[in-house]
């Protein structure tokens, strides 16, 4: 057998190593192969009847997108791992005691590509679907029970951050109608909001949704659902300061500035209630 | 080989996996310099200053294990310790610990049993207060704005919370080392500035006006007082949107709490963690914090 160069070792180890990181979740543990599905839930339709602050409204949700994505499922919070293996088990990220709950746990799963999701669709959506089965690349996981999930509300990337995108370039669109009567008089608002990261804010850490509980279990062939109620984001909002604002061609008030229907859209995001995380073992193939 | 060489070798193995050698683990709380000074104006975004004049925090479950799974079987008993004016306060002497490095190390912050222990300079009737309240922290002080208006605060806190997984702010490893014949200093470092904190992200800012805002200009602000802001509309002491310097509206964003969203600021404060662990670089896994409501 012919003697090989230390340089050509070398290449081989560095390709083979590079081979070997290719597409495996980094975390360790049995590989599995998921899939991830996005749905709207909003039952009794898109109103919500009253609003929580001062004089409530009642909301008629119009059209509401939501870019999803990326996103992390949790393993429980650490496990134990006795002596030599913790030096090669996977590393776990730790922040400030006041700033991440996502300290002690480790990813088993994440989405790391975006989708845009309209919440007035119930029908389920998979990755395949959304991105085209080209571009969709298998989803690896680590094999094992998901405690947790934490989306971030990122900046919409690449065709979705088109101005004329379905989130409006933003990282959620919501058009909606705000009725109510208040000392016998009809009031009505329409709008139409963008929601960026500058209209919220900029710091990767506050974008996140974080420690939406996960049911079921990372097997070869699961489907990871994500299910969204956009009824959430409106419940805080108030519109009084909006009765007066002047209106586009789609006689909508135009919400592009940072205001309190930014900041209450962005704690609505934050409502766990308005979430529905969830594992499913694939569906059994009918015999023909 | 020698023969000599595999006792040896033995020795150094069974020396290396463990010790019966006794240690001494001291378990302190520090408030730091806020506690002695607290927060000036030019700490905040809005202006405002802080004085405290309690601060008397609840500590009990303090453990060290391995991540093997070694148990010291420490026994701590619940304690209230003040930490003003000193910033300081001795919490937990335990005696007899094996010596070694204990690498999971915690513990808790919740409301006190009937039978707490008073550590020195603790109030009685303050401790008898947040017994009878079910508060696992006190923060008395004042607040006071850029134009000398005065706030008096008294903030307890109904809430339990648990602090884990520990690693140093001195050298960043996970938990404690135990000296032979020594003792492990550990550090609970209470970070009083998380009070008023409106994030726990980055560039985040120290705001006091949205609780000025609730004073009724007779008795000191209150933790149900809060309820009066609700995140979503925060608003000043003329009762108008709170404003940054940019114009925009303020958004504290709100930490996350067990199974339910923070609505107002009572829940934005409830919700902080303020322990960090061997200094402000030392950080604990937390729960989400539980409130009695």
């Amino acid at each position: 057998m012919p003697m090989r160069s230390p340089l050509a070792v070398l290449r081989a180890a560095l390709f083979g190593g590079a081979l070997a990181s290719c597409g495996l979740p980094g975390t360790g543990g049995e590989v599995v192969a998921v899939e991830w599905s996005f749905r709207a839930e909003v039952p009794d339709g898109p109103v919500v009847e009253e609003t929580l602050l001062g004089n409530p409204w009642e909301v008629e949700i119009l059209e509401a997108w939501l870019i999803l994505g990326p996103a992390y499922g949790f393993s429980p919070t650490r496990t134990n791992r006795p002596g030599l293996a913790s030096f090669f088990g996977p590393s776990r990220a730790f922040a400030h005691a006041g700033d991440d709950n996502s300290s002690g746990v480790r990813v088993v799963c994440e989405l790391l590509d975006q989708v845009a999701v309209d919440l007035l669709d119930p029908a389920p959506r998979s990755m395949q679907v959304a991105l085209g089965e080209a571009d969709a690349f298998e989803n690896l996981a680590e094999a094992g029970p998901v405690e947790s999930m934490n989306i971030v509300l990122d900046r919409a990337r690449r065709e979705l951050a088109a101005t004329d995108g379905p989130t409006g370039g933003g990282t959620a669109l919501l058009r909606a109608v705000a009725r109510r009567t208040l000392e016998g008089e009809d009031q009505e608002v329409r709008f139409r909001a963008v929601l960026t990261t500058e209209t919220i804010t900029t710091d990767p850490i506050a974008r996140r949704v974080e420690g939406l509980p996960v049911s079921g279990e990372l097997v070869d062939g699961a489907v990871v659902e994500i299910v969204a109620d956009p009824r959430a984001w409106v419940r805080q909002m108030t519109f009084d300061a909006l009765l007066d604002a002047p209106t586009n061609a789609a006689g909508e008030v135009e919400v592009a500035e940072p205001s309190q229907l930014h900041n209450a859209w962005y704690l609505g995001l934050q409502d766990p209630t308005g979430w529905n995380v969830s594992i499913r073992a694939a569906e059994p193939t009918q015999a023909p | 080989m020698k023969r000599w060489l595999m006792p040896a070798l033995a020795g150094l193995l069974a020396s290396a996996c463990g010790s019966d050698a006794s240690s001494t683990i001291e378990v302190s709380a520090f408030a730091l310099m806020e506690a002695r000074n607290g927060i000036t104006a030019e700490q905040s975004a809005d202006g405002y200053s802080v004085t405290f004049t309690n601060v008397i925090v609840e500590f009990e479950g303090f453990y060290a294990r391995t991540t093997g799974g070694l148990d010291a079987g420490l026994d701590p008993s619940p304690v209230l310790a003040e930490l003003v004016p000193s910033g300081a306060a001795g919490v937990y002497v335990f005696e007899g610990v094996d010596a070694r490095r204990w690498d999971e190390v915690g513990y808790a912050s919740v409301p006190p049993p009937a039978d707490v222990q008073l550590m020195e300079g603790v109030d009685p009737e303050l401790a008898q207060l947040m017994i009878d309240e079910g508060w696992s922290q006190l923060i008395v002080g004042t607040m006071t704005a850029p134009d000398g208006a005065v706030f008096p605060f008294e903030f307890g806190f109904p809430v339990a919370i648990e602090y884990t997984s520990c690693r140093s702010g001195t050298d960043l490893t996970f938990g404690i080392v135990a000296p032979v014949n020594g003792v492990a200093e550990v550090e609970l470092t209470w970070h009083l500035t998380h009070l008023f904190f409106d994030s726990f992200g980055e560039d985040s800012s120290l705001r006091m006006e949205p609780f000025a805002a609730v004073y009724d200009g007779v008795n000191p602000i209150r933790t149900d007082d809060l309820e009066q802001q609700p995140l979503a509309n925060l608003v000043d002491r003329n009762g108008d949107l709170l404003i940054d310097a940019t114009g925009n509206p303020v958004l504290f964003v709100p930490p996350r709490l067990e199974g339910r969203p923070a609505l107002t600021l009572r829940d934005h404060m409830l919700g902080a963690r303020f322990g960090h662990f061997n200094g402000l670089e030392g950080f604990c896994t937390t729960s989400d914090p539980i409130i009695f409501d």
